[in-house]
């Protein structure tokens, strides 16, 4: 039974691969221009602020340790948001989530399989980028990035992703009731994106709000991996950023839970 | 012209019954501009905790220049936005016979048909948000100055809306909009930056051939800093330029159209 179990998720995951493959031109034209984008984005806003205020080092970052985290944060944004929008709730518009009913498999294991492939192909790319980035302009003085670093802030985005994919799931899944939940979803990753430090590292946020965050999931999703990634963070920090994406993990899977079963007794099944 | 203007006005009409039937929707879609405007204002503040000026502007001064892209992107938003989205799904389809077929520009159907009437609501948000930025930022502004600004927040606008047609028409070649796409909306970001940050090449890229620079900044820098025809001289040839460039590589798309197979 087991095995079977394994069988399905190889299946879909290497599936979900072969799509990816199959428009690779789009793949590596979408991903590259994103982060570079935004890697050049950083670098001329930076290199703006860090002359205009005359400063070494802002927020904890010199100019050259600001990059590599922007480029590791946006790399780490890749494997958190993995998949593209609209997956669980398109299924319910266009009444195809009859087949996954019937399928003799867990419907959202099934779609977390799919996400984690996306996430898979990104973290393989993490530690290349990173690679780059130290060939060509070096890692800056006083890093902490190591082997052991990238491999837990790998783990961490990859966790972080579960995260991710549930609260998009809990949000695509008012499309039982709603119209239309994309919106919806673009407000996640626009709050995601900034409270969770892709648009600015944390640490330049001002104190009062940083402590209002520390227990909602926004600075596990993006910042928590990140810093690990970079060998930022101590056991202390692990722990406390670790039990939070757990907490919230295992609340957003009952809220799931409860919104489907009550989802499903809404369920036509000819789709809108 | 006047039917083309009566043509536009029955887009705003279906638009807006359209709009009326998935009500949730659309005050889903209100909020999310909301939201979008929040986190810029509050990148800018963050931002401003850290550094007295950017690009030479004072915070009070560069949120005229954010109440600027916020007007630009709900113009957009408004006018085009839709439109650019099904785009290529009409290329990928086939669907796009039924507009060749139709006795009205293909180009003037296909960009317009669809009116955001939630952006439009968004827009009074838009304009709320720069009006309370020339509240604030220093010194006094002649009538010409908003003129100018009147008209050129607009060009702004469709500029926007020709780069992004430009990132989608390889679909007709390589049928699929997606990669392009991408690079396009990862590219939207240098349009919320003011354009003096950017330097050397990169600079004469982004005021030219990738004209994000210009849609916003320019506008608020001949606001905030007074007439200049050098600036305005570019803006405006950059514009045409680029006009004329989608105009050549639009009829060059539709020859390559062979229907579903697109």
């Amino acid at each position: 039974m087991n095995q079977e179990r394994g069988a399905w998720a190889f299946q879909v995951f290497s599936m979900e691969l072969r799509k990816l493959f199959a428009y690779r031109a789009d793949f590596w034209l979408g991903f590259s221009g994103s982060v570079l984008s935004t890697l050049g984005i950083s670098y001329f806003l930076w290199a703006s602020v860090f002359e205009a205020r005359q400063a070494s080092e802002i927020g904890g970052y010199g100019f050259h340790a600001m990059m590599l985290y922007y480029l590791a944060v946006a790399m780490v944004t890749k494997v958190v948001q993995a998949q593209e929008m609209g997956l669980v709730s398109q299924e319910i518009y266009q009444g195809t989530l009859n087949r996954y009913l019937v399928y003799p498999v867990p419907f959202f294991a099934f779609k977390f399989v799919e996400n984690l492939a996306h996430a898979a192909l990104f973290a393989l790319q993490l530690p290349l980028a990173l690679g780059l980035f130290a060939a060509l302009f070096g890692l800056p003085p006083d890093h902490g990035v190591s082997s052991a670093s990238v491999l837990g802030g790998v783990a961490a985005a990859f966790l972080a992703c579960y995260l991710y994919f549930a609260l998009g799931v809990l949000i695509e899944l008012l499309a039982f009731w709603a119209d239309n939940v994309w919106s919806l979803l673009v407000m996640l990753r626009i709050t995601v994106s900034l409270l969770g430090g892709a648009l600015l590292p944390l640490s330049v946020f001002p104190e009062e709000l940083r402590a209002a965050l520390s227990w909602l999931p926004f600075e596990s999703l993006l910042s928590f991996p990140t810093r690990a990634l970079l060998g930022e963070l101590g056991p202390e920090e692990w722990g406390r950023h670790l039990g939070i994406l757990l907490i919230w993990s295992f609340v957003t899977s009952v809220a799931i839970r409860l919104v489907w079963r009550r989802g499903l007794r809404e369920y036509a099944g000819v789709g809108i | 012209m006047a039917r083309y203007l009566r043509l536009y006005a029955y887009f705003v009409r279906f638009s807006l019954s359209r709009a009326m039937e998935f009500r949730l929707d659309f005050f889903f879609r209100i909020a999310m501009d909301l939201v979008y405007y929040g986190v810029n204002l509050a990148f800018f503040r963050i931002l401003f905790l850290q550094t007295p000026t950017l690009a030479g502007w004072d915070e009070s001064q560069a949120m005229v220049f954010v109440g600027c892209y916020l007007v630009v992107d709900a113009l957009n938003m408004t006018l085009f936005s839709n439109n650019m989205w099904m785009f290529p799904i009409l290329v990928n389809r086939g669907d796009l016979d039924y507009y060749l077929v139709r006795p009205v520009s293909t180009f003037f159907f296909v960009t317009l048909r669809d009116f955001a009437v939630n952006s439009f609501v968004n827009l009074v948000f838009a304009f709320g948000i720069l009006g309370w930025a020339f509240t604030r930022a220093p010194g006094e502004f002649s009538w010409d100055r908003y003129l100018l600004l009147a008209f050129l927040l607009p060009l702004g606008s469709v500029l926007y809306g020709l780069v992004q047609l430009a990132f989608l028409l390889p679909v007709f070649w390589n049928h699929s909009a997606r990669g392009w796409g991408g690079v396009f909306w990862s590219m939207t970001k240098i349009m919320e930056r003011p354009d003096r940050i950017f330097r050397g090449w990169m600079r004469a890229i982004l005021t030219t051939i990738l004209p994000f620079a210009l849609m916003a900044s320019f506008p608020a820098r001949l606001f905030l800093e007074g007439f200049g025809s050098e600036l305005l001289f570019h803006f405006v040839l950059v514009f045409m330029a680029f006009a004329l460039v989608l105009a050549l590589l639009w009829r060059a798309a539709l020859r390559a159209y062979s229907s579903a197979s697109s």
